[in-house]
């Protein structure tokens, strides 16, 4: 708007300088013009007076100044005479009565007492008289003054103008792109059935609709490929691990009558068996989350009590002393409108993910934030670094304490379920620092409001 | 910040512009080349004259001062100078500046002269009735205020004046009345 504003006011100053200056010098110089014509036709008639009825000199003077606005000063043979007892010769320069007193036709614009005038000094030897004849401009100043007022408010008015049409326009030419960049956002966040309405605004933006919402149906067709396929994959690796899962259980049975060595390899099939096994049910239930297969099942339920029970069903499978659950008192009843096995969910894989990589969770803690609920898991571990806070949650993605040996092996894909998960009740999820000293994952849920 | 500052330099350029003269002055005259100036007016005679040209004289024309009596104040004529030419200042008065100098005239502007020339020395003046409606001593002022200004033009026998072609004859201070007024009839009036 600025730009347009200022674009505008540049060309309506520059054409209303020009036309300004442009009248200006017009008015002018046929003012003076006019009036230098006109001095030359008095002086005439003032010479003949002077020749044919010198004694009606008074008269004719009157007569001219009457007709032509002007004041008529005369030198005759060396003395003064106007009609005007109050005109001041200093009306008249001395430079002006010097030029016409050697005989030069002169002008001048001159500043008297705040009036503008015009004199015309004219020799007329055949007489022995000069003739200064003074012209008031006043007049034309006050029109050039009207002028420039006029032209500057039409200036004004043009900026004015400009800018508004200019922003009109632009903001009209720039809606679609506008919509665009909004389904772009929309199609980003995952909502995949966003596309844009077919408009009749002009031919490239009806192309550039056909052309987005094309290339937005070849990315879902082909993300529905892939995990249609990962699906599928998934699917026939199940079956396989499972007999291989049920045939390790059963040489586990036999542990004792194994070489030591049959039993190290025992011990280390069963453990990567049991994480293909984890990898296979995290891509299965990404697969149909992908898919938007996964069905929730939503209960109002209260928080609290909520995260202790599934903090303690991990303790259960995880063994160890149970983290410390902190709650708000005004949480105590607090509700949230969630899918239990997804909360349970959540709640494992991001203790399961501390288990892993930080020596297990040092505190779950629970707090108000306005209207939602803030569930924080903490450990005592290394910490993320400040590059991977939003990485962590991307599939696969191996951080810098997943390279360490000593650290179990996960499937890479906990972290990717619990957004997905958290994202599905309305919540979000972020990886930040805790005050232990570790890392801490930060969820929010939105509180439901219950009629006491 | 900076839009503010562009906005303040334009309204100090009104400011300043609303105070100037649109109309430029100019700082000497400017002479008009003699060959643009038309109707002759820059000839040293009168175009389609016989190469006339307007002299002007300057002759006595006498006016009344503070102590009432006539004076001489010079005034421009047309040369050459005619009695007629010389009292028709007479009626017109004293100019500003003699005003400014106490100077007035006993004649009023009402006064018409009708004819005036010399012969034989003597003036012979026609004018209009009011002289005769002047109280007698101021009579005699205006009376003597024609007399000198003739004499001034060569009128050394006095002046004979008649009012609307009918006689005038003066009443002087001792009771007498003439009609040829001399310079020694009204010398006393006279600024000596």
């Amino acid at each position: 708007m600025l730009i347009f504003g200022l674009g505008t006011l540049l060309l309506s100053s520059l054409l209303g300088t020009l036309t300004y200056f442009g009248v200006r010098d017009v008015l002018i110089t046929q003012q003076q013009q006019t009036d230098l014509q006109q001095s030359y036709v008095n002086a005439a008639l003032i010479r003949n007076t002077l020749y044919t009825a010198p004694l009606t000199l008074t008269n004719e003077v009157s007569s001219i100044q009457q007709s032509a606005d002007s004041t008529l000063l005369l030198n005759i043979h060396g003395e003064w005479r106007t009609l005007n007892p109050q005109m001041p010769f200093i009306d008249v320069s001395a430079a002006a009565m010097e030029a016409t007193r050697h005989g030069h036709v002169s002008t001048e614009t001159r500043t008297v007492q705040s009036d503008l005038v015009y004199v015309v000094g004219i020799p007329m030897q055949s007489v022995q008289t000069e003739i200064f004849e003074v012209w008031q401009l006043d007049g034309l100043e006050s029109n050039l003054r009207t002028l420039l007022i006029i032209i500057g408010s039409a200036a004004l008015f043009t900026t004015v103008l400009g800018a508004s049409g200019g922003v009109w326009v632009s903001r009209r030419t720039l809606r679609p792109l506008v919509v665009v960049s909004d389904a772009a956002a929309k199609i980003a966040g995952g909502d995949f059935a966003t596309r844009l309405p077919t408009t009749h605004a002009g031919s490239e933006v009806e192309q550039l609709t056909e052309s987005f919402n094309e290339m937005v149906n070849q990315l879902v067709t082909k993300l529905e490929r892939d995990a249609r396929f990962a699906s599928d994959v998934s699917h026939e690796l199940r079956s396989p691990l499972t007999a291989l899962a049920m045939s390790a259980s059963i040489l586990e049975q036999h542990r004792e009558e194994l070489a030591p060595a049959a039993q190290e390899s025992l011990t280390l099939l069963s453990a990567e068996i049991l994480v293909f096994q984890g990898l296979i049910e995290d891509l299965i239930e990404l697969s149909r989350s992908d898919a938007g297969a996964n069905s929730l099942t939503l209960e109002v339920l209260p928080i609290a009590e909520l995260t202790r029970q599934a903090v303690r069903s991990v303790m259960r499978r995880q063994g160890g002393n149970e983290p410390l659950v902190e709650v708000d008192a005004d949480l105590e009843e607090a509700r949230v409108l969630v899918d239990r096995r997804r909360f349970e969910r959540i709640i494992a894989n991001l203790m399961d993910n501390a288990q892993h990589y930080a020596g297990g969770t040092v505190a779950v803690r629970l707090s108000r934030a306005g209207t939602h609920v803030t569930l924080n898991v903490d450990d005592a571990g290394p910490g993320i670094s400040e590059g991977e806070h939003e990485h962590v949650f991307e599939r696969f993605y191996r951080g810098r304490a997943a390279h360490d040996r000593s650290v179990v092996r996960g499937t890479g894909l906990g972290l990717a379920l619990v957004r997905e998960h958290v994202k599905s009740l309305d919540g979000e999820i972020h990886a930040t620092a805790s005050p232990e000293g570790g890392a801490r994952f930060q969820m929010k849920l939105p509180l439901v409001e219950v009629p006491s | 910040m900076t839009r503010r500052r562009h906005f303040g330099a334009i309204g100090l350029c009104a400011l300043v512009l609303s105070g100037c003269n649109l109309v430029s002055t100019s700082s000497a005259p400017t002479l008009i080349n003699s060959n643009n100036v038309p109707l002759g007016l820059l000839a040293p005679t009168i175009p389609f004259s016989d190469f006339a040209r307007v002299l002007f004289v300057t002759r006595d024309v006498y006016m009344v001062n503070k102590s009432e009596l006539v004076v001489p104040e010079p005034q421009l004529v047309t040369s050459p100078p005619s009695l007629f030419d010389v009292l028709y200042y007479i009626p017109v008065g004293p100019t500003t500046s003699e005003q400014l100098r106490g100077i007035s005239s006993q004649v009023p502007h009402s006064l018409v002269v009708n004819q005036a020339t010399i012969q034989d020395g003597v003036a012979l003046v026609d004018v209009s009735n009011q002289l005769a409606q002047l109280p007698s001593v101021a009579r005699r002022v205006a009376v003597a205020q024609f007399l000198f200004t003739a004499v001034a033009m060569g009128a050394s026998e006095g002046i004979r004046i008649s009012i609307n072609q009918t006689p005038f004859s003066l009443t002087l201070a001792n009771g007498t009345s003439v009609s040829l007024i001399t310079p020694s009839d009204l010398a006393y009036l006279k600024k000596s």
